[in-house]
């Protein structure tokens, strides 16, 4: 068996009375889509914060690729390879799209200080990589004709792809959306679904998603966790949790019945 | 476009000219006219740095013929401008210095004229006879050593930066504002109670005959035309350029570089910055002791110059001046500190000095309007002593009104290949 | 000097500690007060609280010297017009500096900037105030009655005055805590405090409970601006300062946010300063003299931000993400 690219066992936290997460363990493979779903409360973003080092855990550890990265600092983290994105947009607004893209190369860029202060033949040879990698990344979601705007001026939809682009800058193995399609019609959560599988496809790593879109959920993901009230309810492949009573209990509540249309309109329902 | 920036390339070359002619043959005293008019001849240098209005050949004619010819031209007829320019430039490299640490990466630092101390004691200390009040002989170093003594200054100064930061930079803002603000009062309380045990500041004296660097260049150059202490003005003022050129090429190569991003990232949000692998202490410590370094650099400078230095130099008006200077001009932009620099230093030098001189010539005149005598004004009255309400006044109004400042810092200092764009060649800036 | 005679200058030592530490204390719960329910520091506050001093030094002047009304009673009028004053101040440095730029969701370092503007205009438009009426140095008027003397131990006495200063200052705190814990507007102050979101879907008018809020700490800050000037004997419009970066030291030891803690960490530090200030000149010789009993409390803010940043009483708060 070879070792999973993200391995989570155990993981807990405690804010004051208030358990948000709970003995989650989970763990994702080489080039795999998993989404995190469950209703509000349920702890889902906070369980992102853990494994990014936002918030550090009470308990349980946390495996990237098989190194421990429980108790880093998040910058460390990203450094190894875990990129994200978050819930409510945190773009630097007052820089140019471009420029979201390339300060996220951060780590990957040797030449530092002095390099920039000397200008060193490095310096400008790492300064036109990552400004070509900056702008293939903004052609990959779609934003490249608006590199020299400020990302603050950017409509909603595309903010969420930016976001997605400067995740993506950091060289990640693996990527954690934070309900990228929040907020979203369904034409954009299409463009959404679509530029999700193509990260899969095109760069190779794997995506864990946290989504209330059922449809987008359903039909992008490999494999689905559910959490309620901080702990795992279930997992297991979209048919396995579509059809789980307690997925469907934690979702309408008592008294609906289990099947795939109410589950279907769980996610709209919840929104 | 091009032809509408040569026009106006061509309307500030001919300001300048004119104001050149002007300044050199009409208003050549030090009244309120000819300072009028000497402020005005130092606008062209800021309509000469705006890349917007101005084409390069343009730029580098004006601020080339102006700071090189032009300036040291009359300030060897008079030193008087020189000295205010040379203040300018002194508080301009320290506006940029403070404008890394507050404009650039969002710390507000509130004593950073405690850095400008430390590099200022470190060269009255070793370039004076008061060194061996501490190390027993060998006092004042050679004035040349001055050089050497500046790079110890920047590197004690960044010291100073890195060891005040580091408790203080991993909590939130505000804290490192009182911080700093404290560190400023105690960096006083030292300079003024050091002189025992060992007397290494001499207290509330202050370090007097602190050497000079390159008096023999100003004494071989003297003649009778021009007078050794021209000589050695012109000599500061090639210095404090020198220093100033220094300071604009590491702010603008920082600016451009991923450090430079990167303080921007965590200005606009310390979180997601971390989240994309910035580290946020080792960033904001870079921050720190770079504008720290360029006060310790200044610092040596001043005490050389005035070649006396005591505590009163560096009390917290002169802080809130220079954080008036880069709010003033605009947070985190090069040319709005420096434009900033120039407006306060001016305002402070020229304009206050002139309000409280006709105050006081009012005083002395004894006149009486309507049974006031106005020998009875009181002196403190004089409008020089009321830095700190127009440094508030400063500081609230652009805040609340114009909040990006004068100048306001542009983004794009990374351009994308214009063929990508599908652009023209005008989207650059 | 023997040991002896160290002891002896102990009450005395104490019971001045303990008055500093609750000037100190009324000072820091305004400091904490507005941190807690905004989030930012207050840099006008240490002004708030010099404008309190010099106008109960101006009532005490002009209004009474020479009265025959009870010296309590000139005091009580004097908190009365400096906690109107100072009140009345904080609230309009709340209007021009935060107000507007928490709508305008201004970037963080705007607020403090504004702040410490305020600040700076107070202390010059003070000093021409002041100096319109002639020097703006301004002495307390003595009052004979404030240097009665009553017996503390064997040897020590203790004045009229700092029992006074005792008295008011714990009044103060106490009637402060009991308004923050025990009623319906400190529940509200607590709630905006906690989450300001939250409490403005629950029906708090969150603004103006941020406006009572600074009201509150510039009462505060007036009063113990009357306490400072009665002991300390002078004011100028520079008086702020110092107490202020104190009182903010305080406000940290004791865990910002946190007003017990505030009361806490202003009695701890006024009675190490004083400690200090008594016995580093004894023990050294002179050589560590009183000034650097200023040096001494930031020394204190520096080792609390290294070890403790949430204080004493502190909770640590995790930003939501």
């Amino acid at each position: 068996m070879t070792t999973p690219l993200l391995k989570v066992t155990g993981l807990r936290k405690r804010f004051g009375g208030l358990v948000a997460v709970d003995n989650v363990s989970f763990s994702v493979g080489e080039r795999a889509i998993v989404s995190v779903i469950g209703p509000n409360g349920a702890g889902k973003t906070t369980f992102f914060n853990l494994i990014t080092g936002i918030y550090e855990p009470d308990e349980g550890e946390v495996l990237l690729s098989g190194r421990s990265i429980t108790g880093l600092r998040p910058d460390q983290i990203a450094g190894r390879g875990l990129a994200r994105t978050f819930q409510n947009i945190r773009l630097f607004a007052g820089m140019t799209v471009l420029e979201n893209v390339v300060v996220a190369r951060h780590a990957r860029l040797k030449s530092g200080y002095w390099g920039a202060l000397l200008q060193t033949a490095r310096y400008h040879d790492e300064m036109r990589q990552s400004i070509a990698r900056g702008m293939e990344l903004l052609r990959f979601v779609g934003l490249s004709a608006k590199a020299n705007e400020l990302a603050g001026n950017l409509p909603y939809g595309e903010q969420r792809r930016l976001e997605i682009a400067r995740a993506l800058a950091t060289e990640p193995v693996l990527l954690l959306l934070d309900e990228p399609s929040a907020g979203m019609n369904p034409q954009e959560t299409e463009v959404a679904k679509r530029l999700i599988q193509s990260i899969r496809q095109d760069f190779g790593i794997s995506v864990v998603l946290i989504e209330h879109d059922m449809r987008l959920v359903m039909s992008v993901s490999d494999s689905i966790t559910v959490l309620d009230y901080g702990r795992k309810l279930t997992e297991g492949s979209p048919q396995h949790v579509r059809q789980h009573p307690d997925v469907v209990a934690a979702y309408l509540g008592k008294g609906v019945a289990a099947g795939t249309a109410a589950t279907t309109t769980a996610g709209s329902a919840l929104r | 476009m091009a032809t509408a920036k040569k026009d106006r390339s061509l309307l500030v070359v001919s300001y300048t000219a004119i104001m050149v002619l002007l300044k050199m043959t009409v208003f050549t005293g030090t009244g309120l006219f000819d300072t009028f008019a000497f402020i005005l001849l130092f606008l062209s240098l800021f309509f000469a740095t705006d890349h917007s209005i101005v084409q390069p050949w343009a730029r580098r004619l004006v601020v080339g013929g102006v700071l090189f010819v032009v300036m040291p031209v009359i300030g060897i007829g008079n030193t008087f401008y020189l000295d205010v320019v040379t203040q300018v430039a002194i508080y301009a490299v320290l506006a940029l210095g403070l404008n890394i640490v507050v404009g650039f990466a969002g710390l507000l630092d509130l004593g950073f004229v405690a850095f400008f101390a430390v590099g200022a004691y470190f060269w009255a200390i070793v370039g004076s006879t008061q060194g061996n009040e501490i190390f027993g002989g060998g006092f004042p170093l050679p004035a040349d050593m001055f050089f050497l003594a500046t790079i110890v200054s920047i590197g004690l100064a960044a010291l100073a930066g890195v060891l005040l930061g580091l408790p203080v930079l991993r909590l939130r803002g505000d804290y490192l504002a009182m911080v700093t603000l404290g560190f400023g009062e105690v960096i006083r309380v030292l300079a003024n109670n050091l002189d025992k045990p060992v007397n290494i500041t001499n207290g509330p004296q202050g370090i007097t005959s602190i050497g000079q660097p390159l008096t023999e260049v100003a004494a071989a150059l003297a003649s009778p035309a021009v007078a050794e202490f021209k000589w050695q003005a012109l000599i500061y003022y090639g210095l404090v350029l020198l220093a100033l050129g220094g300071a604009l090429v590491v702010n603008k190569r920082l600016d451009a570089s991923k450090i430079g991003r990167a303080w921007i990232a965590i200005r606009e949000d310390e979180i997601a910055a971390q989240a994309m692998g910035i580290p946020l202490v080792h960033t904001k410590l870079i921050a720190f002791a770079t504008g720290a370094s360029f006060a310790g650099a200044m610092g040596a400078l001043y005490a050389a110059k005035q070649t006396f230095v005591s505590p009163e130099s560096f009390d917290f008006n002169q802080s809130i001046g220079i954080l008036a200077m880069i709010v003033f001009g605009g947070l985190g932009s090069i040319r709005g500190a420096i434009t900033g620099a120039a407006l306060v230093t001016i305002l402070n030098l020229q304009v206050l000095k002139a309000l409280s001189t006709g105050l006081n010539n009012l005083r002395s005149s004894g006149y009486e309007i309507l049974g006031f005598n106005f020998a009875d004004i009181p002196s403190q009255f004089e409008p020089s002593k009321y830095e700190r309400l127009i440094f508030g006044v400063i500081l609230v109004a652009m805040m609340l009104y114009r909040p990006r400042g004068l100048v306001p810092a542009e983004r794009g200092t990374l351009v994308a290949d214009e063929a990508e764009l599908g652009t023209g060649k005008e989207n650059a800036r | 000097m023997t040991y002896s005679d160290i002891l002896m200058l102990l009450p005395v030592t104490l019971a001045d500690g303990l008055v500093l530490g609750l000037v100190y204390a009324t000072i820091a719960l305004g400091y904490s007060m507005v941190y807690g329910v905004l989030g930012l520091i207050n840099f006008a506050h240490s002004e708030i609280f010099m404008v309190g001093a010099i106008v109960s030094v101006e009532v005490m002047t002009y209004a009474f010297v020479g009265s025959d009304l009870h010296p309590i009673i000139q005091i009580a009028v004097a908190m009365v017009c400096a906690a109107t004053v100072s009140g009345t101040l904080a609230v309009a440095a709340e209007r021009i500096a935060y107000r507007p730029l928490r709508i305008r969701k201004a970037p963080f370092l705007a607020p403090l900037i504004t702040a410490i503007g305020i600040s700076l205009f107070l202390q010059d438009a003070v000093r021409f105030i002041e100096s319109l009426f002639g020097q703006f140095i301004r002495p307390f008027p003595s009052i004979p009655f404030f240097d009665q003397q009553i017996p503390l131990t064997a040897n020590d006495t203790i004045s009229y005055k700092s029992v006074t200063i005792l008295v008011i200052a714990g009044t103060m705190l106490l009637t402060l805590n009991y308004l923050v814990q025990h009623t319906k507007l400190g529940k509200a102050i607590r709630a905006v405090a906690l989450d300001r979101k939250a409490a403005s879907l629950m029906g708090v008018n969150v603004d103006r409970i941020i406006m009572i809020t600074f009201l509150i700490g510039g009462i505060l800050a007036g009063v113990a601006g009357v306490l400072y000037a009665l002991q300390f004997g002078r004011v100028d419009p520079f008086t702020g300062f110092i107490p202020g970066l104190k009182a903010f030291t305080a406000a940290v030891l004791g865990g910002i946010g946190s007003i017990p803690g505030a009361m806490l960490g202003g009695v701890i530090l006024g009675i190490l300063e004083v400690l200090i200030g008594t016995y580093a000149p004894i023990f050294t010789n002179n050589v560590i003299g009183t000034e650097y009993k200023d040096i001494f409390a930031f020394g204190i803010l520096i080792i609390i931000l290294i070890f403790k940043p949430t204080g004493l009483l502190g909770r640590s708060t995790t930003e939501k993400v």
